[in-house]
């Protein structure tokens, strides 16, 4: 755990998560690492926020679960992106980029 | 859904919730497991592997935690929670436990009780078609010597044929006589005679056959009967073949047309069979037949009382035996009453007395559970306080405060409508003939909703206030344990002294309520009804018109059943009579004229019960003779005819007269040359022939005569015999059934009971509100004293370490313990002040229900204060006792 690594903005954990359960489903501690690698072990997800989340997303119904075994034969609950979810994730991603294109203007703008 | 979704976690996790917990912890796991194993593969030894992967998960119970927080069900789950924690706290202390359920399940209990009473029989719309139009008709009269209330009269009903304010009018009267038929033996049965319209007006029709037609209630008409759902089910077995057939109802034969619908209780759930009345226009009578009537869409009963007044005058018109002159002597009105009060009758005050005084109860149940409460709170502060220091949630604390609340409630509710659902199955036995409506008394949903709405106001009376105090604890200055040191608290200590003079308060209000209804009673009893009604056995022997056509035949069978009857062993005396006294029939009441002193035209003569004597009554009755002699058996074949008249009769008929010889006859109509004179042949005690709080009428009786006579008939053909003996009641009634056997043995024995059970009955009224007040009263008093023996015990207990200064200090033992009486009689004096000053705003309240007293009645307000402040001072003594007896070294150090 390097002193690069960062924790994710607030709020854009929701999207981490969609984005990486739209590549495959996986399981929460998959969810850590795929985002680690997806972003070169910049951004880190804390377990405290992971589980909340992903029980949020739940709720909401973007995501769906069931326990599944794992390659290495060990009982595992996996995360699925629901139809609801991919549209979320499509629309999470415009708000975030007009996000990030304010941001950055704003930064700019001096 | 996104709503079913959430809903299903909710569920998940109110119900799976162990499942729950084992995903969530081998998720956890799961993830620990991976991130070990991802370290051990960078080259950590396994335990170091272990240690990083946890460090690098974090707090696990955290985050555990914040998914518990995260499913939105922890609200739910927590009052799962506290409600199972306070149950445990509850099963720690049982003996509170049990005391404050029993408390709280007798309250709501009784109120559970009575409002199902209140409910079926004076709440509950009677059960016919808009029936809050349904209204009776009656007159009342002020002046003269007549009744303050009397009821219809054949005449009256002529006169107000056509009065608009009415959709419908009937009048109708309840008889009992013997149904003989081919099905079964003789039986007993309950006639009601009505108008035909009587079924327009209840908006009823027969569920099998028909009503009576126009023709079958005219004079002379076919003769027709209606029965029961009842008795066409016990004695005809349902058969609908019964239509058509031939009944033979007191010897005369009727043809069975109609069926009425199961649950028709008119006039009372008693009626087996109704007759059309046949209303003979050209033979009007008096005032001794009851109204109804419906009223028109919108009309009130003032205002039909209204136009009735307007028709009245027009009676004088239809029948001359009403002149002007009598009608407004009496002043004399009509009066329309709501239907429903006619049935419900006299019980309506007993009733609001019941439930007023219940309610009572339920409000001291209240304070005992809320002070109880309140020193469960007070032992508990230090551990609240302890909790609060560990940074407990103060509204948790009230949660799961409310939540023990709110258990103690919950069971008490339980146990307390079980109690109402019992009580309600067992009153019919209780009080059989006092409560009308007694079909509608039943445990439903009304009285479930009450019970929830009463326990609603009994969780905010008593949960919320002690729950206040925990507010006030101060986290750092309890742990201190310091809080028992000196005195209690102030504040509480006063709250707790007003609960129990609140208490004791309203079990002085209870106290002479019941007390007052008691002291009626005993009056009531007292009350010398005229006869002596122990050990006589009554019944009645009713004979046909068809096989005892003359009054020959009718004295000669009573004569012949009497002198067999007296001829059994253990028997003392027998007689018989037409009615017995206060055996709740309408005495058969007329004026009465004296032969020589006629009365002015116009003037009403004073009124006597008209009644038949055989030889042998009075002495059965023990009514004694003061002059003259008593009927014997010459003086049935007398040609006038003798009679017997009591000493109210001489009073207010005689004017001075001597009696015996003078000559009376009965009755306003006929010619006065015609009017059948009889001879006084003795004057006998008085009899309180209608009621026990009524004065009496005066009596007249007649001997059975052996000439044709129709009211001599109507008198004496069904006749109720009076036994005094010393055999047990079973042997009596065989030996009688064996005797009558062999005379007729088609005749029922009827009404077979004690002399004693009549006047039961006819105390029953005042019994059952006194029972059920006097019970309210004894829970009332039973909670008033434990309430003011737990606070004294509690507060004594409090002063321990004051008291045991005071004794170090030189205080007698005898000192301490007038102290803590003091204080306990102090608290008592107070709560009584205020009762009895309650209990006196109260009394309108009590008085329709009182006999013989007032409700200020000295008596029952001194006995009421004696019984409370001896039960105080006993609740007071034991607490004072024990602190009198506390060893001052101990007591400093208590703890």
């Amino acid at each position: 755990m390097g002193e690069s690594s960062a924790e994710p903005l607030r709020g854009t954990i929701d999207l981490l998560i969609l984005r990486t359960l739209s590549l495959a489903p996986m399981h929460g501690w998959g969810i850590t690492q795929r985002i680690q690698q997806l972003s070169d072990g910049v951004l880190e997800v804390n377990q405290g926020s992971l589980y909340p989340a992903l029980q949020r997303l739940e709720q909401k119904e973007w995501i769906d679960s069931d326990w599944q075994v794992t390659d290495n034969n060990r009982r595992a609950k996996y995360y699925r992106l629901t139809a609801r979810g991919r549209r979320a994730l499509g629309a999470e991603t415009e708000s975030w980029r007009r996000h990030v294109l304010a941001v950055e203007q704003l930064l700019r703008a001096t | 859904m996104y709503g079913t979704k959430r809903l299903r976690i909710w569920a998940r996790a109110l119900f799976a919730k162990r499942t729950v917990e084992r995903e969530l912890d081998e998720e956890m796991r799961f993830h620990i497991d991976m991130e070990t194993a991802k370290h051990a593969r960078l080259g950590f030894p396994p335990a170091e592997a272990r240690r990083r992967a946890a460090i690098a998960f974090g707090g696990l119970e955290e985050h555990k935690e914040a998914m518990r927080e995260g499913r939105g069900a922890r609200g739910l789950e927590r009052v799962a929670y506290d409600l199972r924690f306070a149950f445990r706290q509850l099963r720690k202390t049982p003996a509170f436990t049990i005391a404050a359920v029993l408390t709280l399940a007798l309250g709501i209990g009784g109120n559970a009780t009575v409002f199902s009473v209140v409910n079926g029989v004076l709440l509950r719309p009677l059960a016919y078609p808009d029936p809050d139009r349904l209204v009776s008709i009656s007159h009342r009269s002020r002046g003269g010597d007549i009744p303050e209330r009397m009821p219809h009269s054949s005449a009256a009903h002529v006169a107000y044929s056509d009065a608009r304010s009415f959709e419908s009018m009937a009048m109708y009267e309840t008889w009992q006589g013997s149904l003989t038929d081919r099905q079964a033996a003789p039986e007993w049965v309950d006639v009601v005679t009505a108008s035909r319209s009587l079924f327009a007006v209840l908006r009823v029709a027969p569920i099998l056959g028909r009503g009576f037609s126009q023709q079958e209630d005219a004079p002379n008409g076919p003769r027709v009967v209606l029965i029961s759902h009842s008795l066409w089910r016990q004695r005809y077995g349902s058969d609908p073949l019964v239509l058509g057939s031939i009944v033979t109802l007191d010897g005369v034969s009727r043809e069975v047309v109609g069926v009425m619908p199961e649950g028709f209780a008119f006039p009372s759930a008693a009626a087996d069979l109704w007759v059309p009345l046949r209303l003979d226009r050209n033979n009007l009578g008096g005032f001794n037949i009851q109204g109804i009537g419906r009223l028109r869409d919108g009309v009130t009963p003032e205002a039909a009382t209204r136009e009735l007044t307007q028709l009245l005058p027009r009676i004088s018109t239809i029948v001359d035996f009403i002149p002007a002159k009598i009608l407004s002597d009496t002043r004399l009105r009509p009066e329309v009453r709501p239907y429903l009060d006619e049935v419900v009758g006299t019980v309506r005050p007993a009733l609001w007395a019941l439930w007023a005084m219940i309610g009572l109860v339920l409000l001291i149940a209240c304070v005992n559970v809320a002070s109880l409460l309140l020193v469960r709170a007070e032992a508990r502060r230090r551990e609240i306080a302890l909790r609060l220091a560990l940074g407990a949630d103060r509204h948790h604390l009230l949660a799961q405060s409310l939540a023990e609340s709110g258990t103690l409630l919950l069971m008490g509710g339980v146990f307390g409508v079980l109690l109402a659902e019992l009580a309600v199955r067992v009153l019919p036995t209780l009080a059989p003939s006092v409560l009308p409506r007694l079909g509608d008394v039943r445990v439903d949903g009304s009285v479930i909703v009450y019970t929830t709405l009463i326990a609603a106001t009994v969780a905010l009376l008593f949960g919320v206030v002690p729950t206040t105090r925990h507010r006030r604890v101060r986290a750092l200055a309890m742990l201190g344990g310091s809080d028992r040191s000196g005195t209690t608290d102030r504040r509480s200590g006063r709250l707790r002294q007003l609960l129990v003079i609140a208490q004791v308060a309203m079990a002085t209000v209870l106290l002479v309520g019941s007390g007052l209804v008691l002291r009626s009673f005993q009056k009531l009893r007292d009350v010398n009804p005229g006869f002596r009604s122990n050990g006589v056995f009554t019944f009645r022997i009713a004979l046909p018109y068809a096989r005892y056509s003359t009054p020959q035949s009718v004295a000669t069978f009573h004569y012949t059943m009497l002198d067999r009857i007296r001829a059994l062993g253990g028997v003392e005396s027998a007689g018989a009579t037409g009615n017995l006294p206060l055996a709740g029939y309408s005495s058969l009441m007329d004026p009465l004229r004296l032969d020589g002193s006629p009365f002015p035209p116009g003037v009403l003569p004073p009124l006597a019960e008209m009644r038949v004597a055989t030889p042998g009554y009075f002495e059965t009755m023990g009514i004694p003779l003061v002059s003259g002699r008593l009927i014997d058996r010459s003086d049935t074949d007398r040609i006038s005819g003798a009679v017997v008249v009591s000493e109210t009769i001489v009073r207010k008929v005689m004017n001075g007269r001597e009696p015996i010889g003078a000559r009376v006859a009965h009755g306003l109509g006929g010619v006065p040359g015609e009017r059948k004179w009889s001879d006084v042949v003795g004057v006998v005690g008085d009899v309180r022939g209608v009621s026990l709080d009524k004065e009496p009428i005066g009596a007249v009786y007649y001997a059975m005569i052996n000439r044709d006579s129709v009211d001599m008939d109507w008198l004496a053909r069904s006749m109720v015999y009076v036994v005094r003996t010393s055999m047990p009641p079973a042997t009596l009634v065989a030996s009688v059934r064996r005797t009558l056997a062999e005379l007729d043995p088609e005749l029922p024995l009827a009404e077979t009971r004690t002399l004693a059970s009549v006047v039961d009955a006819a105390e029953g009224g005042m019994r059952f509100s006194m029972l059920g007040l006097a019970a309210a009263a004894l829970v009332g008093l039973f909670m008033g004293a434990v309430g003011l023996y737990g606070v004294l015990s509690y507060v004594t207990a409090q002063r321990t370490r004051e008291i045991g200064v005071r004794m170090a200090l030189g205080a007698t033992p005898g000192a301490v313990r007038a102290s803590v009486l003091r204080h306990g009689l102090l608290v008592a004096s107070a709560g009584l002040m205020i009762g009895l000053a309650a209990a006196l705003s109260l009394r309108s309240l009590a008085t329709p229900l009182l006999y013989g007293i007032t409700p200020t009645d000295p008596v029952t307000l001194l006995t009421v204060s004696l019984v409370l402040l001896s039960v105080g001072t006993l609740a007071t003594w034991l607490p004072a006792r024990r602190a009198a007896r506390l060893d001052p070294v101990r007591a400093l150090r208590w703890e």
